[in-house]
């Protein structure tokens, strides 16, 4: 008997097999397929760089920015392009508070990008970039399709270092990690880091199912716990965004709380489902069609949903409008309640939803870029233990940089040598303001600096240390 | 727009057509297939080092005296590359080490010496002498590897002992600022501390990069290894066995990367290629008329993205060869003729050569740094000792001796040196003594170890311990 099923189940899987599978292919064909679909995606994920000031002015208007300090804060971020007019996905957070974000594609050119528009409560952001040309687009595909094992890609920029794509499988769905009221995560063991925050998940169709999110660990290091928003939602809300502005959620002016299980022993309920009116907004749409606080709304024209989160997203997910039977549990009996969804106050909403704007910070640049400067002589020399060196002969040793100045951002630092402002070599104080004066006069923002670092001074002649710093010599 | 179209969705019909199609069976069968054939060819490597052999440009740190036994023991792999006993790994995993031991799979375990290495690209070639030939890896090509390939790493994570991840490659030409001519494979296949210096495989079986590296915001592994690239790390191999060192073509400049800031400045179109900062006097770049503030796109037929990949080229190149530099200067496209030299040999060396550890000089004291007294018939009753155990019980060990590096530990009673019972203290300093007087440099301590089992099951164990510096 043993024997027969173990038989049995053999020829099953291999009907089923035979009947999903027409034509095996050698793992070489796989990998080959793999390697083909995943250069094909590459172009369609972006690398997202926002610059942000580390100490924001305290009010958001540009003038209060003038005098606060600046201090630059750059973080990594992912996105794909979802429109080939230059319409980029990303995560809100990775653009938040920033004044200044580039986005550099997969073949490493790079370009600034502005904040389009913004659904900040699912922390989703949409850039425009200006290319001039027609950007490879991503597919969407359907997440409600997807099932857990399923195998997965995902394409990003993890901690900043470069475009990269990590593989794994579907882990678990309909996650809620308690980020957004509407918490529906695709999980996946894909290694997903800082960085890889709003980069595409696909399937192994090469269609994006979900925006890498958020993690979980320990540590600040991937877990294996990785999230993404479901396409289904994200789609959804892109689309609307660029349709009407905003995310435009239907409303129907309630508060809800999901039951648990304590709260089905007190309301005498056999299972704990469904989710109880704590509060009806007066003369919403609840409110017109009869809802009462204490009601325990069951089903959604007549689907139940997993929870008070999948009631929100069914809520939010309609058609400002549109007609829906609410079933509600109330003294003991089920009740149908039709009601009219009507539309979110726009202003109360885009207050949580819409992108903030941050002001340009301002350069801290004096007319000597606030780096003081003496000619080196052979004395000078002597007392601050420079070595001679045949890249050293005419400079000029720095001996004060002002700490809020761009160029001691830039990297100019005490005892450094100035040997060169472009083609002009720099012998003396003079040359050094005449340079950056003739740099002004034409017209420039930066200059080349050609610098021998006091770190590097005294190394061997064959490897020699001096380098070149863009330098901003321009506030505007 | 079609261009992109077409791009973008043939691979897609040709994926959807297949995606469905692993026999999983068959993949699986040929995995294992694959680790069995090329797991004899990894080792395990263990390292000591001396916490005080400093990394300095001295060829050989001088002998010195210690009467500590602490020392700094890292676990890392490797790989055979020659069947006569060559070994491939990092650097890093060897540096500073004294004396080195390699394990293969099935548990052999050699003595292992340094004969070469190249610091800057982080390898090391060791020499154990196998009494047979030894399985070698076969090289891939890896300019062949695509993003999206899978692989197997196999190495010695964190010390555990070999292991096989598996990932695919998430990256290529990746620069960690690790070396000057970072060219990195990335993987998402788990690899750890100690996986380094073993390698990556393709699912041919061959070796397509060394582990190097990872990032992580912790020390664990976080999706993101680094793999040094086959064709890379076999080129080193092959200069270091041909001609003792790396010998590579050298050009005198001091270069840097177009970034978007300097690109700005200099009104360069794209940001690409390397500026020169520096021009070695009388180096083949003078003479070939290169200037400071040149940008270098040009290498022969190959434009060079940035430092590093211009870097790779020069160093790669044989000197004396003939290369033409295509060059921006002022705007006006240059081609400069230009006939590599050899890097001047001392200078390479002072950063690449193997800096050779001298192991240290025990020195053993004559007590071996314990105090013991003969154990009495109230610490046997007091610690629940077995009435009929008989020795020398433990009530000190100097820190930092040997015994205390192997865990003997005040409490301990000892109670044989090799066949002999040592029922006092007398008898245990008196067997020590004839030990040393028969040659021996170590000897085997029975020892009860305090707390450890009850009367009815007790549990003593054998401890070797160092008696002479030896």
């Amino acid at each position: 008997m043993p024997r027969f099923r173990c038989f049995l189940l053999t020829i099953m899987l291999a009907l089923l097999a035979g009947l999903s599978r027409p034509a095996p292919a050698s793992a070489q064909e796989m990998q080959y397929n793999q390697a083909t679909l995943i250069r094909s995606l590459l172009p369609t994920v972006v690398n997202i760089t926002a610059h942000a000031n580390a100490a924001p002015p305290t009010a958001s208007t540009s003038a209060a920015a003038q005098n606060q300090s600046f201090e630059l804060k750059s973080s990594a971020g992912s996105g794909f392009i979802c429109d080939p007019a230059g319409v980029i996905v990303t995560n809100w957070h990775v653009v938040d508070q920033a004044y200044e974000i580039f986005v550099t594609f997969s073949d490493g050119s790079r370009t600034e990008a502005k904040v389009l528009n913004a659904a900040r409560i699912l922390d989703i952001a949409l850039l425009k970039v200006d290319v001039g040309h027609k950007l490879p687009a991503v597919t969407w595909g359907d997440s409600t399709k997807m099932q857990i094992g399923d195998p997965v890609l995902a394409i990003g920029n993890p901690l900043g270092i470069g475009q990269s794509v990590t593989a794994g499988i579907v882990s678990a769905l309909n996650r809620n990690i308690s980020d957004t009221p509407y918490d529906d995560f695709i999980q996946t063991d894909a290694p997903i880091n800082h960085g890889n925050s709003g980069g595409p998940l696909f399937n192994l169709q090469g269609e994006v199912i979900g925006i890498n999110t958020a993690l979980i660990s320990p540590t600040a290091a991937s877990a294996g716990l990785g999230f993404a928003i479901p396409s289904d939602i994200a789609h959804r809300v892109i689309d609307r965004l660029r349709t009407y502005g905003w995310s435009r959620p239907a409303f129907l002016g309630v508060k809800i709380q999901q039951i648990t299980p304590d709260m089905a022993v007190a309301l005498g309920m056999a299972e704990p489902t469904g989710s109880i009116v704590a509060w009806v907004t007066d003369g919403g749409p609840a409110a017109k069609g009869g809802l009462q606080v204490g009601d325990i709304i069951l089903r959604f024209d007549n689907e139940a949903p997993s929870d008070e989160r999948a009631l929100l997203r069914k809520i939010s997910g309609s058609t400002p409008g549109a007609a829906a039977t609410l079933t509600v549990f109330r003294d003991g009996q089920t009740i149908d309640l039709p009601v009219t969804l009507g539309e979110w106050p726009r202003m109360a909403w885009e207050e949580r939803d819409a992108p903030t704007v941050v002001a340009q910070p301002h350069w801290n640049v004096p007319p000597d870029l606030g780096v003081q400067v003496a000619t080196l002589t052979d004395k000078l020399a002597a007392q601050n233990e420079i070595p001679p060196h045949p890249a050293a002969t005419k400079a000029v040793l720095v001996q004060g940089v002002a700490q809020d100045a761009d160029a001691a951002r830039t990297g100019i630092g005490v005892g450094d040598l100035i040997l060169r402002v472009g083609k002009t070599e720099i012998g003396s104080p003079q040359d050094w303001m005449q340079a950056l004066a003739a740099a002004r006069a034409g017209g420039k923002k930066f200059v080349m600096v050609l610098l021998m670092p006091k770190s590097a001074s005294g190394t061997d002649l064959k490897m020699p240390a001096p380098k070149w710093l863009a330098v901003r010599v321009a506030s505007e | 727009m079609i261009a992109w179209g077409s791009r973008v969705w043939l691979p897609l019909l040709l994926a959807l057509a297949l995606s469905g199609a692993p026999p999983a069976r068959a993949q699986d069968g040929q995995q294992s297939q694959v680790v069995r054939k090329v797991l004899p060819a990894v080792v395990n490597i263990l390292a000591h080092a001396r916490p005080d052999a400093e990394i300095s440009t001295m060829a050989v740190s001088a002998p010195q005296e210690s009467d500590t036994f602490e020392f700094k023991s890292s676990a890392g792999s490797g790989f055979v590359v020659d069947p006569d006993g060559t070994i491939l790994t990092n650097w890093h995993v060897v540096a500073g080490a004294y004396e080195i031991f390699v394990t293969f799979a099935d548990g052999t375990r050699y003595d292992a010496e340094i004969v070469n290495a190249a610091r800057i690209v982080d390898l090391a070639l060791l020499k154990i002498h196998p009494d047979a030939k030894l399985p070698a890896v076969v090289w891939a090509d890896s300019d062949k590897v695509q993003i999206g390939d899978p692989v197997l790493a196999i190495g010695n994570p964190l010390g555990i002992g070999t292991s096989v991840t598996r990932g695919i490659v998430s990256a290529l030409h990746r620069n960690i600022s690790d070396t000057p001519y970072d060219d990195f494979i990335q993987t998402d296949a788990a690899i750890n501390h100690g996986n380094s210096g073993g390698p990556l495989f393709n699912m041919k079986g061959e070796v397509i990069g060394v582990d190097s590296a990872i990032i992580s915001p912790t020390a664990a592994n976080a999706g993101l290894g680094f793999a040094l690239p086959a064709n890379q790390a076999s080129f080193v191999v092959r200069q270091l066995t041909e001609f003792g060192w790396v010998r590579p073509g050298w050009l005198g400049i001091k270069i840097q990367d177009v970034t978007p800031d300097i690109a700005h400045a200099m009104h360069l179109p794209l940001v690409r290629g390397a500026v020169v900062a520096w021009v070695s006097p009388d180096g083949p770049a003078d003479k070939a008329g290169l200037k400071i503030g040149d940008v270098i796109l040009r290498f022969e037929e190959d434009s060079p993205a940035d430092e590093r990949a211009l870097l790779r080229d020069i160093a790669g190149s044989p000197p004396g060869r003939a290369v033409t530099l295509g060059v921006v200067r002022a705007g006006h496209d240059v081609s400069l003729p230009a006939t590599l030299a050899e890097w001047p040999k001392m200078a390479w060396e002072a950063i690449n050569a193997p800096l050779k550890v001298a192991p240290p000089h025990w020195v053993i004291p004559t007590d071996l740094g314990i105090k013991v007294t003969t154990l009495t018939e109230q610490v046997r009753v007091e610690d629940s000792m077995p009435a009929a155990l008989r020795g020398a019980l433990v009530l000190d060990v100097a820190h930092g001796t040997d015994a205390a590096r192997r865990g003997l530990t005040p409490g301990d009673v000892i109670m044989q040196v090799g066949d002999a019972a040592v029922d006092s203290d007398a008898a245990l300093f008196r067997q020590i003594d004839a030990a040393r007087k028969s040659g021996q440099d170590m000897a085997m301590f029975l020892v009860f170890p305090k707390n450890k089992g009850t009367s009815a099951f007790p549990s003593p164990k054998w401890i070797p311990l160092r008696l002479s510096a030896g």
